[in-house]
């Protein structure tokens, strides 16, 4: 595929990814009274949206090194939306938000400290208030409670997986995805080292920065992943929506392998 | 509903891990990685069968073995590290014995690794003369062509130094085998892969030779292992198939 094709395809995929998250925007029930559940599923959905397009914006990102960071990603924004749609939906958004409240002012809390260990920088003070005025218009500082070891809604991701009926994407795709994003053993042997072919040095592994091509495989997954999520929200509201995104890739893959994007070192 | 998550039943479950049935039986489980520590404690016995054929090196194998064995009673005289507990007197024992022709070729079957190795356990068996016949890129291609096939515990070189191994261990009486196991039908190793009972005989061989180097780290912090690999990366660097 040629670069104007290929700049074609991606702001069509881009565009179909818009469209399928502004269907499911609008018809996702709304109360501006209690508006913890619209505003953490529709930001959840605006994320998963976030990511997909950023991967598709970056062919060369489209690699064992760096693709399963977002599929990671991405599995989690569903296996949490999941959780949170499943029952007692205005509670667990609920927990959602007060999670992540308590983890800025855990941030911030960390920041300050600096501060006052390294000395004042104008440009950290200016960071620490913008995101206490953040915190702020939300909840009074000393109001917000900080959980500093425990999970969003006190289970693990696993069981929020299990109760949600996402156990084959935990299964299949969050956890092994986890070792790239970790960088765990059983990524790092795989993508960063090599055997040594030196018979004299018993066999061990030596490091590498392999140059991997891109696959639109990976593109694949996180639409899969896009996909399901839309499913999950067409499925809360009651409502039916083509999936554009989907449409728009199966169509590149119709069209012969001339229009498919073609792989790109990284 | 709940699925239903039943993968690795056989294993089980102490807290949050789950033990392989293998480990949960054998509560003192000892790894004895093949490459690591087998290859150099036996590296011995496979240079003698490379340079000088199988039989002529389960033979000289023996003409070593059976006098140092008469200074070391404790101790089964197959691997590099028994023999550097061996003292210069003993040395010179093991040495007065192995002689003439058997002499020169021992000699002339251990000279690469004697001098490409400074820390070699069986130096002392090697003559001034073999010492002194620098030949640094002869050694190192003889013994890059060695190594490989001992990587492969199954391959016939790798069987073979280990048979040898176990062939001290009987003939100084140090091992004994029940008539029922495939250990006693020892002899059939030279048949190895090509008969059945050969392939049970070499599975036998390497149980044995295992707890053999085994039982070794429990006495001795496995000087020469590391030290003939951490000398190889002095003696040549990393490469990769397809690099120039």
């Amino acid at each position: 595929m040629s670069e104007p094709m290929l700049r074609a395809f991606i702001e069509r995929f881009c565009i179909a990814v818009r469209l399928d998250c502004s269907h499911r925007f609008e018809d996702f029930p709304m109360d501006a009274f209690n508006s913890d559940l619209d505003e953490v599923s529709r930001g959840l959905l605006a994320r998963q949206g976030s990511l997909l397009i950023e991967l598709a914006r970056n062919p060369g990102a489209l690699n064992g090194h760096v693709a399963p960071l977002f599929h990671r990603a991405m599995a989690e924004v569903h296996i949490t939306l999941s959780y949170i749609l499943k029952e007692d939906q205005q509670n667990r958004a609920r927990a959602f938000v007060l999670a992540g409240l308590s983890e800025e002012k855990l941030q911030i809390a960390h920041l300050e400290r600096r501060v006052r260990e390294s000395g004042e920088s104008d440009q950290v003070s200016l960071l620490i208030e913008q995101r206490k005025q953040w915190l702020a218009s939300q909840r009074f500082e000393h109001l917000t409670i900080v959980n500093a070891g425990g999970s969003t809604f006190g289970v693990s991701t696993r069981d929020m997986a299990m109760e949600s009926d996402c156990a084959d994407l935990y299964d299949f795709n969050f956890t092994p995805f986890s070792a790239c994003v970790h960088s765990m053993w059983h990524h790092v042997a795989r993508y960063n080292l090599a055997r040594c072919d030196n018979p004299l040095h018993s066999g061990h592994r030596i490091p590498i920065l392999p140059e991997l091509e891109s696959g639109v495989h990976e593109l694949w997954v996180a639409t899969n992943t896009f996909s399901d999520t839309l499913t999950l929200m067409d499925t809360f509201a009651k409502s039916v929506h083509p999936f554009a995104t989907r449409d728009c890739l199966n169509s590149a893959k119709d069209e012969g392998p001339e229009s498919k994007p073609a792989p790109v070192s990284g | 509903m709940k699925r239903q998550r039943r993968v690795l039943e056989d294993h089980k479950q102490v807290g949050k891990k789950l033990i392989p049935p293998f480990l949960d039986a054998f509560q003192n489980f000892h790894e004895v990685p093949h490459v690591k520590l087998v290859v150099p404690e036996f590296i011995w016995l496979a240079a003698l069968n490379n340079v000088l054929g199988a039989h002529e090196g389960a033979r000289l194998c023996l003409e070593v073995a059976r006098p140092a064995a008469l200074c070391d009673s404790q101790s089964i005289l197959a691997t590099c590290t028994s023999y550097s507990k061996l003292t210069p007197e003993n040395w010179s024992r093991v040495v007065r014995s192995v002689r003439g022709l058997d002499r020169e070729k021992v000699s002339l079957a251990l000279s690469p690794i004697a001098r490409l190795y400074p820390d070699f356990p069986l130096r002392p068996l090697v003559t001034e003369s073999d010492l002194t016949k620098v030949n640094d890129e002869a050694d190192l291609l003889w013994i890059m062509e060695l190594l490989p096939n001992l990587y492969d515990k199954t391959s016939v070189e790798s069987v073979g130094m280990m048979a040898n191994a176990t062939y001290i261990a009987f003939v100084t009486d140090k091992l004994k085998a029940s008539t029922d196991t495939s250990l006693a039908q020892f002899p059939e190793v030279e048949k190895y892969p090509d008969t059945e009972m050969s392939v049970r005989v070499a599975a036998a061989i390497r149980c044995f030779t295992n707890s053999l180097v085994g039982g070794l780290s429990e006495e001795a912090p496995r000087h020469w292992p590391r030290s003939f690999w951490n000398r190889g990366l002095e003696l040549s660097s990393c490469f990769m198939e397809g690099e120039e």
